[in-house]
């Protein structure tokens, strides 16, 4: 038997018989491809799916109140015969946006620094270190960052920083520190929020910034070096305006991610939807409204605002997102 | 830096500066600011790493595994988060074998099917929109497919909203570790006559196992600390349940529901509940990435 | 003198210099073809004959078009869309490049272009490639992959089609011990030479070989061509190399090409003593590579 595995090559076509394999191929080859090809497709009709149902489910609350949905502040959800029900979504977009700039304000320079830190000046001894220190912050879920915002910062904010600063406002009318407690309610407000949402978007763009840094070429800070920089200079005149162009992308991601966070600003945004009046009034955001009140919505007017926020807040997300990926190119991260 | 009368510096135009003193002034400025931020990070981390172990383990004790979560009002050091746990595994595990399904196999179609053509590229950029969408908004997509036309939550919605979340992930790294592989090696599969479909799974999927090991414990790290998506679609249980077509409790809801409470053995629990899900997602990332690392020196 | 323009002038004007062997013992017979990469065309005009039980050898320098000539012959090229060739590549009398796929297809965007007849023709011409390609299996299973995809076999005939594959690429005394460990964990002439083994192992007519020991020491080079010379008794070797003296060593028949042309085909044993043509000629002796 087995010599037939040992037939001479002139044989002739006749050696090779039919079992499955080669005749197979084409049918299994094909199911196979198929099935990837559906995969593929479930996540496409996945993401248009999400866009469509929540254009659909929020057209009810933009068809009502047009334009004034994005214009006014007023929430009304109780509604009476005098004051029907009215949804104005200026408090959760105007508090999504501040406080997702002022994180992205007291993350950005701050990521920077860690990352020309790691790459130029840290010991080598502590820089595997410090980097998994930051893969670490990264890697804290976010409801972790709200349990510590909501029952560690706030209250110490309150206590230290809210208390004197009252203080001081009451004794000092017109003074920077009254002007700063306007509208100030308690140690759960944008600018916490604004914190924690700084601290939880850090690790990320400063890991992203670090791989931009490395990626420069090694004889181009080798000049650099070579002519007598400093390595503020190296890095301030050479190496950042070399990645200028991705560390915006990278830039934009952290801001991408710092306007959809639900969970970390819920706990310590104090959710009201009044225009906030100070830099230490509550607000809201969109996803911390949603998130707050979805489970309990009075009646459909209400769960149609809702999701409409949630259009809102997808089409600025993706405005942002797609404008950092033609910044980053094709790059992988 | 000494010139004299024939030197160089003498023939340019303008004077000679000692700029020197300065620029390491400015040098120093810049180190101190760098090492300042880093060191702001690092107690950033040690403070919250502190409260969550400190505050977690205070509360923890045996209880937690083999009791419910309690009503409210309870003596403190009562109850416990048995089904939030239980319903948090369960979620988790169909969430995974769903994500990691239609992940692998569409990452594989762009690594394997998908080069020079359009659709792939918009299937590209569609996964990373819903890579990095705000987690509530598929929260909210998962509630009207998954639980409006079933009356009501169920742990399959919550796991399907999971699953939502993390499949972009899988299917970038799938896709990421397919294209290291080097195109003699599909070569070598098909030349012996190996149709392609056999070849990827044979020896290109075997070639990269480690790879997508690692793309999965990422996901699985992503899917554990996911909260919004199970606010709408499991609305939590406070019974011990396997009935997955049911509102089945969590751990993230749990955390959720309890925090903003004033009964202090709920926010112990919020507490506890927290340092399991930061464990099982750091353990989850730091094995993921030493896999990754490991792989890297073969 | 260094390679210039004239000799691309003559290289393109002359017909090639042939000695062929006799058609009946032609196992292969390539006809006028023509290569494109794109718009890009890297082969003009190519006829070449490979002579049954014999072997061989491809030489030029970089860029002549031997290698594509080579993966043309498997039709390998039809993994990448763009690449196209035109012509005729008779086997036994028909022309591959007819060959059928089965298109790997219902609807999908871009099917598969693998599958049905192309399968079967891979099946009767093997390629081994520059680097060493072994799957991440054990040693007994990169043989039995290819083996599986035409044969229902025992257990036990696997054994044996295992062995004499292994003894023919002459590594069987080296691995036997460990079949079963990864074929990764062999040195680079081992992983070579198993490469071999799993192509013989499906028993292909025609072993296609390109710049096979480019990548080993000399030891594990003598050893390669040592397997090489004696499996052209049961099976025909086409093999590219940049290597002159290895082709002047093993092959019976050697075509040198210039960029993307024949230039001349004639047995070995004469090629390199009286290469007819200038552009050979400089070649052999050196002046430019």
């Amino acid at each position: 038997m087995a010599d037939a595995a040992l037939t001479q090559a002139s044989e002739g076509p006749q050696r090779i018989d039919d079992s499955p394999g080669a005749s197979a191929t084409g049918v299994k080859d094909a199911i196979f491809h198929g099935l990837c090809f559906t995969a593929a497709m479930v996540l496409m009709a996945t993401l248009l799916g999400l866009l469509i149902s929540l254009a659909v489910g929020g057209w009810p609350a933009f068809s009502h109140f047009g334009l004034q949905f994005f214009t006014s502040s007023e929430w009304n959800p109780s509604g009476t015969e005098d004051h029907p029900e009215f949804y104005g979504a200026a408090g959760p977009i105007v508090g999504t946006l501040i406080t997702a700039l002022v994180a992205m304000v007291i993350a950005l320079p701050l990521a920077i620094g860690i990352a020309v830190f790691l790459v130029e000046f840290c010991p080598k001894s502590i820089e595997r270190w410090v980097a998994i220190a930051v893969e670490l912050l990264a890697g804290i879920p976010s409801i972790v960052y709200g349990m510590w915002g909501l029952f560690v910062l706030a209250p110490w904010f309150e206590e230290h920083v809210m208390t004197p600063l009252r203080l001081i406002a009451a004794d000092h009318p017109g003074s920077f520190a009254d002007h700063l407690m306007t509208g100030a309610s308690s140690g759960s407000n944008i600018f916490t929020a604004s914190i924690i949402l700084a601290i939880m978007v850090l690790p990320f763009i400063a890991t992203v910034f670090r791989e931009l840094l490395l990626s420069v070429p090694s004889h181009v800070r080798e000049a650099s070096y070579g002519m007598g920089c400093t390595p503020f200079e190296v890095v301030s005149s050479i190496m950042l305006p070399y990645i200028r162009k991705s560390a915006v992308g990278a830039a934009m991601l952290g801001l991408g991610r710092a306007l959809g966070e639900t969970m970390a600003v819920t706990f310590i945004i104090g959710n009201s939807h009044a225009f906030p009046k100070g830099v230490f009034d509550s607000g809201s955001t969109i996803a911390s409204t949603i998130a707050n009140e979805f489970a309990e919505a009075t009646g459909d007017l209400h769960t149609s605002a809702l999701i409409a926020l949630g259009l809102v807040l997808f089409v600025i997300t993706f405005v942002v997102l797609a404008a950092a990926r033609l910044l980053l190119g094709q790059e992988k991260h | 830096m000494a010139t004299t009368e024939n030197s160089p510096a003498n023939t340019l135009p303008g004077r000679t500066v000692d700029r020197y003193a300065r620029r390491k002034v400015i040098n120093y400025i810049f180190i101190a600011l760098t090492s300042v931020a880093t060191a702001i990070a690092i107690t950033a981390l040690v403070m919250i790493l502190y409260s969550l172990v400190a505050k977690g383990f205070s509360g923890l004790n045996l209880t937690v595994f083999t009791v419910d979560t309690p009503a409210g009002g309870e003596d403190l050091g009562s109850g416990g988060l048995r089904n939030a746990i239980v319903g948090s595994l369960l979620m988790c595990a169909m969430g995974m074998v769903l994500a990691l399904a239609i992940g692998i196999m569409a990452g594989t179609w762009l690594a394997e099917y998908g080069d020079g053509n359009k659709l792939a590229t918009a299937v590209r950029f569609l996964n990373d929109v819903l890579l990095s969408a705000p987690s509530i908004l598929i929260g909210l997509f998962a509630y009207e497919l998954f639980v409006v036309p079933f009356h009501g939550g169920s742990a399959i919605a919550g796991a399907i909203a999971l699953a939502i979340v993390t499949t972009p992930v899988v299917t970038r790294t799938t896709e990421d570790i397919l294209r290291l592989q080097s195109n003699q090696l599909r070569e070598a599969g098909v030349a012996l006559g190996a149709g392609k479909g056999l070849v990827i799974r044979s020896i290109i999927w075997r070639a990269s196992r480690t790879g997508l090991v690692t793309g999965g414990l990422l996901g699985f790290a992503r899917m554990s600390g996911e909260t919004a998506p199970l606010l709408f679609t499991t609305a939590g249980n406070q019974f011990f349940s396997m009935n997955v077509t049911q509102p089945i409790a969590s751990l993230p809801y749990t955390i959720a529901n309890f925090a903003l409470s004033a009964d202090d053995n709920w926010r112990r629990l919020a507490w506890v509940a927290s340092l399991l899900i930061a464990i099982a997602v750091l353990s989850a990332n730091i094995i993921g990435r030493q896999l990754a690392r490991g792989s890297q020196h073969k | 003198m260094s390679f210039n323009e004239s000799q691309v002038d003559k290289a393109a004007g002359q017909a090639t210099v042939m000695v062929a062997p006799p058609a009946e013992n032609r196992v292969l017979d390539v006809r006028g073809l023509d290569f494109f990469y794109g718009k890009n065309q890297s082969l003009y005009g190519v006829d070449m004959p490979v002579e049954r039980n014999k072997i061989t050898a491809l030489i030029g320098p970089s860029g002549c078009g031997k290698s594509t000539l080579l993966r043309t012959l498997n039709r390998i090229y039809d993994l990448y869309p763009g690449q196209r060739a035109e012509g005729q590549i008779l086997f036994n009398g028909e022309n591959i490049l007819n060959a059928k796929d089965t298109p790997a297809d219902a609807g999908p965007a871009t099917g598969s272009r693998i599958g049905g007849d192309v399968a079967k023709l891979r099946a009767r011409i093997g390629m081994v490639f520059q680097r060493p390609t072994p799957f991440p299996m054990s040693i007994y299973e990169n043989i039995a992959f290819g083996v599986r995809l035409y044969r229902k076999v025992t257990k036990a005939e696997m054994d044996e089609i295992v062995e004499v594959s292994l003894t023919r690429a002459a590594l069987w005394d080296e691995v036997k011990d460990k079949l079963d460990k990864s074929g990764l964990g062999l040195s680079g002439g081992q992983q070579q030479r198993l490469c071999v083994a799993r192509g013989i192992a499906v028993q292909p007519e025609i072993l296609l070989l390109d710049e096979p020991a480019s990548a080993l020491d000399p030891l594990s080079t003598a050893k390669l061509e040592t397997a090489l010379m004696e499996l052209k008794d049961s099976l025909t070797i086409v093999i590219v190399t940049h290597n002159l003296q290895q082709a002047a060593r093993i092959s019976d028949h050697t075509g040198f090409m210039l960029l993307g042309r024949l230039i001349e085909f004639r047995p070995s044993s004469d090629a390199f003593v009286r290469p007819e043509t200038e552009a050979m000629r400089d070649y052999v002796t050196g002046r430019y590579g």
